[in-house]
């Protein structure tokens, strides 16, 4: 005969008998033991919900009743505390704080609420992302863009406003890096990359401080100079390519842009664009031919978006591109093309 | 000797992990079991329980993140995603991968 009693394990009830129960009890705080402070805490709030997976499955097929031979069966599976560290245990042990039984439980309980993470960030100048004053390393961190990305589409607003506002950009820029604060302290640091301030979060800080940051690739056979050099002149004209192919994208842009306010207006109001925009080219045109035109600079547009993207990529670091967003527009392009054959066609 | 080589597999394994994790996480988000049976069945892992302090690292390295979604059956379920830093660690890992495979293969055949 043996005693059999409810029993929580992280948010389900199963029923376990007396033995079940203590070795599974010497096994969560092996595991407390090993994986210490508030990182140890999380780690096992997962292994316990991992558990309370196990057992459900059994559950359904199998006797409702944990024994002991299913809490062994699933040690086996999960693995013992010795065997599990990682290879950053130093680290741990070093951040950990003498706290683990007391106040597990405690912990145990907030890890498993999904954390308020936004609400702590704050706008700070990145002093370790950063070219000019970190106002766009800040920016790309408390936004969760990439800041090389926010850089180019920023210079290429300057380059094309260079007519006339351009100033304005440049000195928004100024504004932002004197207003801006940077962010110095590794309590800064992470209040700007949105990250709870507690002493394992503020350690680490500390730490990749001295660069644990990911190094940037390096060319291994720098010693070569032929190397070196033919790879040099390949990344300028890669460089060249990816700098023509974004200006006619940004051309077709523009012209696509401007060709669909002239279809809008040009039944209404008939010169109104004209002046402003400086380029009468549009009124010589037939409607039909100012449909065909704008249509090929779409698609001239993602030709040579596609284009810049991949050598611009190839010199720096870019996010890549998500599969779906490639897809859908390389079905447009089919489309367009497509369009474009059937619309000269038919004019011819 | 035989414990030496067991050993030796075990650090090769506990290097690829990490490695492994971001490659699966590549192109879909997943919760922790998916990529523990995902692992089980590629023979990356052979105790479940090494998964949760490698996935909370690389969460707090910043290269991972997740998010809390419900489930139809039973409570939330933590859903690990890729981060940006994560991609670029992982392109950085590909590299490198890339360049050891080379070498080995490389050392292989100049014996035959």
């Amino acid at each position: 005969m043996k005693r059999t009693f409810p029993t929580n394990i992280d948010g389900r009830v199963f029923y376990i008998d007396d033995d079940a129960y203590n070795v599974l009890n010497q096994y969560l705080s092996e595991l407390r033991n090993a994986f210490k402070g508030e990182e140890g805490a999380e780690i096992v709030a997962d292994i316990e919900s991992r558990i309370r997976d196990h057992f459900s499955d059994q559950s359904v097929t199998a006797s409702p009743i944990v024994t002991i031979t299913d809490v062994e069966r699933v040690i086996a599976i999960i693995g013992r505390a010795a065997d599990l560290s990682d290879k950053s245990e130093e680290e741990e042990s070093t951040e950990s704080e003498p706290e683990s039984k007391t106040q597990n439980t405690h912990n145990q309980r907030t890890a498993t609420l999904p954390p308020p993470i936004a609400a702590r960030k704050k706008l700070y100048r990145s002093m370790r992302n950063k070219v000019l004053g970190g106002v766009f390393g800040g920016m790309a961190a408390y936004l969760g863009w990439n800041a090389n990305v926010m850089r180019i589409l920023f210079l290429c607003l300057v380059f094309f406003m260079l007519s006339h506002h351009f100033g304005l950009l440049i000195l928004a820029y100024l504004i932002a890096w004197m207003v801006i604060p940077e962010a110095r302290t590794p309590r800064q640091i992470l209040e700007m990359n949105g990250e709870a301030i507690n002493v394992g979060n503020l350690g680490r800080t500390v730490i990749s401080e001295s660069g644990a940051v990911p190094p940037p690739v390096k060319e291994n056979s720098g010693s070569n100079f032929l190397l070196t050099f033919t790879s040099f002149v390949g990344k300028c004209i890669v460089g060249c390519i990816g700098l023509t192919a974004g200006i006619i994208f940004i051309c077709s842009v523009i012209y696509f842009i401007a060709a669909i306010i002239n279809v809008g207006t040009m039944s209404f109001f008939h010169n109104s664009m004209y002046d402003f925009i400086g380029f009468d080219g549009f009124e010589s045109m037939g409607i039909n031919i100012l449909l065909i035109t704008m249509i090929g600079a779409l698609a001239l547009s993602i030709v040579s978006g596609f284009t810049s993207w991949a050598c611009i990529s190839s010199l720096l670091v870019l996010p890549p591109m998500r599969r779906p967003i490639v897809v859908s527009l390389l079905v447009i392009l089919v489309i367009l093309i497509v369009a474009v054959a059937a619309m000269s066609l038919l004019m011819l | 000797m035989a414990t030496n080589i067991d050993n030796l597999k075990s650090q090769m394994r506990k290097g690829m992990l990490e490695f492994c994790v971001l490659l699966l996480l590549q192109h879909s988000d997943a919760y922790a079991s998916e990529i523990i049976a995902k692992m089980k069945n590629a023979h990356m892992i052979v105790m479940e329980g090494t998964l949760y302090p490698l996935l909370t690292r690389l969460k707090n390295d910043g290269l991972l993140s997740y998010r809390w979604q419900e489930s139809t059956s039973g409570p939330p379920r933590k859903y690990y995603s890729i981060t940006p830093i994560g991609q670029m660690y992982l392109d950085q890992l590909e590299e490198s991968w890339r360049e050891i495979s080379l070498t080995v293969n490389h050392l292989q055949n100049l014996q035959s």
